[in-house]
């Protein structure tokens, strides 16, 4: 018991994603003892469950710890209402956890977590187009909230938005410029909008930040095809092929005739 | 009439239980007819012999899609194979239309074999304990995607 315990405390404190795992010793060790000799411990414990098992689509033990919560906090707590309120969202009941997100909301404007829920529970419905809209909203308020960025570009690319999502990977790029896997992104955006120099341009950032990204290795290939200059790109886009070449043989050989085959076809086109 | 064997239908189950969060596609082979006809009446047989799971989370994107088509059809020219259908299964868990990327997809897909199906996974139906059809099929009629099963 004492190891469960001491796990969900690491997966809690370097936010883990083990959902299944932390199931599992629930539903072996956890739920057979009594927590009360964790003291405070005990409640978050309980609310780790809840938030796994709702991933885990597992609603009878996420009833199970939410009624010991509410035992303990009584309805009026805030956090409570906000457990309940991802309870009523996972069965469906979308009104409801509208209402309960909504008056939290008008206690206390900034709450940046029941911001993300409404819109989430937007995006559940699949009101894809209220969600961007509301998270647009609340990117005025936190303009340097990396995940919801990410999430605004997502939404835009489902729509098929090339433009939009193309400021949201902007956005990142700013937010974070040394991660390489923002310049691919803003990269492939923008080759899927036609424009193919910039698409270059920041593929060859991608892979001044990490050489060993293959996507952007391919896409200065492809971008190079499209692109009138491409007599110019001769020597480097020799260079690019051949590490693309490298990289297969050294982990998947069988793979090679194909790749060779494809980028013959976009050298020659 | 249509067929799918075990590999096909089993790689793309698989592909569905890995990202049972996000969307993902990805495209199905059958063996080359020796048809010359343009437009073989495809309601007559599909028999997909192999799955290629694509992608998993966004689906949008072309310059990836590109390098991938281009890579299968290397690959399906060696072993006399061909795309023969597509199946994609929505982020959202009841959502089963298909939509602006099904549509950009399967009309570039088209381009190498008219008679090319949409597969739409219906999330509602994959189920370890249940070994039937899970997902939808759609086929080109009359300038749009019609399911087969609507008549």
């Amino acid at each position: 018991m004492q190891s469960a315990i001491e796990k969900l405390r690491k997966y809690r404190e370097e936010n883990y994603r083990s959902h299944d795992e932390v199931i599992e010793l629930w539903k072996t060790v956890l739920s057979k003892h009594n927590l009360s000799s964790l003291g405070d411990e005990k409640w978050l414990v309980l609310e780790q469950v809840f938030k796994c098992a709702l991933h885990c689509s597992q609603q009878p033990i996420a009833l199970e710890c939410l009624g010991q919560l509410t035992k303990e906090f009584k309805s009026t707590s805030h956090r409570l209402s906000v457990l309940k309120a991802m309870y009523d969202e996972s069965i469906g009941d979308y009104e409801k956890a509208e209402q309960v997100y909504s008056a939290l909301l008008k206690d206390n404007e900034t709450d940046a977590i029941i911001h993300k829920r409404k819109i989430c529970l937007l995006k559940e419905q699949n009101k894809i187009r209220d969600a961007i809209n509301e998270l647009n909203t609340y990117l005025e308020l936190y303009q340097v909230d990396q995940e919801a960025w990410g999430e605004l570009c997502e939404l835009y690319l489902l729509e098929h938005d090339y433009a939009k999502a193309a400021f949201c990977a902007e956005e990142l790029i700013l937010i974070n410029p040394h991660n390489h896997l923002n310049h691919e992104r803003y990269a492939s955006i923008c080759y899927s909008n036609g424009g193919y120099e910039f698409a270059r341009a920041y593929y060859f950032s991608t892979i001044k930040f990490n050489p060993n990204n293959m996507r952007a290795l391919y896409g200065i290939l492809l971008t190079s095809a499209n692109m009138k200059s491409r007599n110019l790109n001769e020597n480097s886009n020799k260079i690019i092929k051949e590490q693309i070449l490298q990289k297969y043989k050294e982990t998947m050989p069988d793979l090679l005739p194909f790749v060779e085959m494809t980028l013959q076809s976009f050298i020659s086109s | 009439m249509s067929e799918i064997n075990t590999l096909a239908f089993v790689k793309m189950f698989l592909h569905l239980a890995k990202y049972p969060e996000l969307a993902v596609n990805g495209v199905l082979l059958s063996t080359r007819t020796d048809s010359t006809k343009d437009e073989v009446d495809s309601a007559s047989y599909l028999n997909f012999v192999d799955c290629i799971p694509l992608f998993h989370g966004v689906l949008s994107l072309s310059p990836m899609l590109e390098i991938a088509l281009s890579q299968i059809d290397a690959y399906c020219s060696t072993r006399n194979l061909t795309i023969a259908g597509y199946y994609h299964a929505n982020e959202n868990y009841s959502d089963t239309n298909p939509n602006l990327t099904t549509g950009k997809i399967m009309e570039k897909i088209r381009e190498n074999n008219p008679n090319a199906a949409l597969i739409m996974i219906d999330n509602t139906l994959v189920d370890l304990d249940d070994g039937s059809r899970f997902y939808n099929v759609f086929l080109w009629n009359d300038k749009a995607w019609k399911n087969i099963n609507d008549s």
